[in-house]
């Protein structure tokens, strides 16, 4: 009797696809939508995980965006802490679409939020970004000038991308009562002071991280309407979680509804492409080899093994004039994923 | 009369200029040059038991060579000329892109002050570093300043842009002498009158072309090196010990 699950191709069963394979062999688990060449400007936003996408552009010579580079000559170790080198603008981590379409909201003029600073012991913090000075700045003026310099690269960014990489961190987010403006970290995390009476903890559902990557969709196609999209979620759990909940299972309804999202929006968008890589390291067959001991943190073999399922899949084999990342050494590769910056780990030093 | 041992790298040679042309020596002076320039941040000393080593090949054969011994250590008084140039932000053509943010100018790029003594921190480490080696080694040193620059050396520079190196190097120079201060080290400044307002130094004490022709924009001349070293002089004679 004939059906639709005889003669599929290997992948689709998976006794061939995944049971019967080492979960390194599963290189073909990506099947790209769109070619993505070298002459296409690429910009990645997202979690802390996008900054490892975005390195790997960098060092492969791929035209990747930064509107806001380093200045010349600083020091690798320097870069990070000021929220350089690690995205296509000095916005630092993304960790909701809310928070990405509010940015090039604020960029535009159409949302222009009540509280725009923190100050604290004399330093002001910039609450969109309060992780890109490590001391805040030194006073307003200082926060206003990087500030208003900041918005007019951003309301740049889309008119010069091809390639729109964004990495979907997490639901649970921290919200302005007055004006509905979602932060990127609580308040009184790493800047700030928290005041119940003024934030509140909001957990998008489904329909409002759908809602809100549909009108950043819509909002990037009328800029530029040849964009694509490439989406992934993050496979990094929850530091912490406020929804009251224990962290597993709101990690996982987190991730759940991230990569649910991913996949409408795969289904429905010629232009929208998603890459696994939380399946590449999170998925129950990688028996959580990728996880460094404390089963949070991606290893340094983890991402490279991401990142080279990824490239491969595009049909590039390694960095144009470099090693692949899988060749680094790994005191190279360790020293590099100590430099990825990750607000979740302020919580997690400062969160006990 | 007493002598003292001054180390440090191009800028040696106005100081040695300056010490030839002398009338009358106050104190007798060793040159020790390490190289032509020292705009590395990494640390170039270690501390070991005979003393400090200077750990880059050319400097450790450099040091043996004109000193006939491997180490400093309490033997001898040490003037270092050498620290607190901000090597970094003051190459390449950033400033005409950017401004640091206590300098604000439409159209270029704010760069937190925050940002620019981290890397002026970074850059004086291995120099500071060296310093505390030869305190834990009970190494008698003081620290000699570095030239500012001369106004309007780069090419192409506006009015604006000048006033952004010379802020720059003012910094990155009170910067180092407050780490000095801390530390209760002693510093030899450059005399009174020889820098302007904005930091720049009186051309007439200064090289302006280096031997091989180029323009030289940092480099002190004789006359230069010989108010040095009468104040490293009187530094010197000053001292109890």
């Amino acid at each position: 009797m004939d059906h639709p699950y005889i003669g599929l191709d290997k992948s689709a069963y998976w006794r061939s696809a995944v049971s019967d394979l080492n979960a390194l062999e599963l290189r073909d688990v990506f099947s790209p939508k769109f070619p993505i060449s070298r002459s296409m400007a690429i910009c990645a936003a997202g979690s802390c995980f996008a900054q490892h996408i975005g390195r790997q552009f960098k060092q492969r010579k791929y035209k990747f965006i930064d509107l806001e580079p380093p200045l010349a000559l600083l020091e690798p170790d320097i870069l990070p802490k000021f929220g350089l080198d690690m995205y296509s603008a000095r916005y630092g981590n993304i960790y909701s679409i809310r928070q990405l379409l509010q940015m090039f909201k604020r960029a535009n003029g159409s949302f222009t939020p009540e509280e725009t600073v923190w100050e604290s012991n004399g330093r002001f913090y910039d609450p969109f970004r309060p992780s890109i000075e490590p001391n805040g700045f030194e006073s307003l003026q200082e926060l206003e000038q990087d500030r208003a310099h900041h918005l007019t690269r951003i309301n740049r960014l889309l008119n010069v991308t091809d390639l729109f990489v964004f990495t979907f961190g997490l639901t649970e987010g921290w919200i302005n009562k007055s004006d509905g403006s979602v932060l990127p970290t609580c308040p009184g995390t790493i800047a700030g002071e928290y005041d119940d009476s003024k934030y509140a903890f909001h957990n998008f559902s489904h329909a409002e991280v759908l809602a809100d990557a549909e009108a950043f969709i819509a909002h990037a196609l009328t800029i530029n309407p040849d964009m694509k999209f490439m989406f992934t979620v993050s496979p990094v759990p929850l530091t912490a979680t406020a929804s009251g909940q224990h962290v597993l299972p709101a990690t996982v309804y987190s991730k759940s509804v991230l990569r649910g999202v991913c996949g409408e929006l795969f289904q429905k968008y010629p232009q929208v492409d998603y890459f696994p890589s939380y399946e590449l390291v999170s998925a129950h067959p990688m028996r959580a080899m990728f996880y460094n001991p404390n089963l949070r943190g991606v290893s340094a073999l983890g991402v490279a093994h991401v990142m080279n399922v990824f490239f491969t899949a595009i049909g590039d084999t390694g960095p144009e004039g470099g090693r692949p990342a899988d060749e680094e050494s790994a005191e190279a590769r360790a020293q590099k994923e100590e430099a990825i910056a990750c607000d979740e780990m302020i919580l997690e030093a400062f969160g006990k | 009369m007493k002598t003292v041992r001054i180390c440090g790298h191009s800028h040696l040679a106005a100081l040695q200029e300056g010490y030839r042309a002398q009338e009358k020596r106050e104190v007798d002076v060793k040159f020790v040059a390490l190289s032509g320039a020292n705009y590395s941040p990494d640390d170039f000393s270690k501390v070991e038991a005979e003393g400090v080593a200077f750990t880059p090949p050319l400097y450790h054969k450099n040091f043996a060579e004109r000193t006939g011994e491997t180490h400093i250590n309490g033997e001898h008084l040490w003037g270092l000329s050498m620290g607190g140039y901000p090597f970094r932000l003051d190459a390449g053509a950033q400033w005409q892109r950017c401004r640091p943010s206590r300098l604000p100018e439409a159209g270029k790029r704010p760069v937190s002050m925050a940002l620019i003594d981290a890397v002026n921190k970074a850059d004086r480490k291995a120099t500071q570093n060296f310093a505390l080696h030869l305190k834990a080694v009970g190494a008698r040193f003081f620290f000699i300043a570095l030239p500012g620059a001369i106004r309007g050396f780069h090419k192409n520079d506006t009015e604006s842009d000048i006033q952004t190196r010379a802020f720059l190097q003012n910094r990155a120079r009170r910067q180092f002498q407050g780490w000095l201060a801390a530390e209760g080290i002693d510093f030899i400044d450059v005399p009174e009158g020889l820098m302007d307002e904005d930091g720049y130094m009186d051309p007439d004490h200064m090289r302006l072309i280096k031997p091989n022709g180029a323009k030289d924009f940092n480099h002190g001349n004789e006359k230069f090196g010989k108010l040095m070293i009468e104040r490293i002089s009187d530094y010197v004679n000053s001292r109890n010990d």
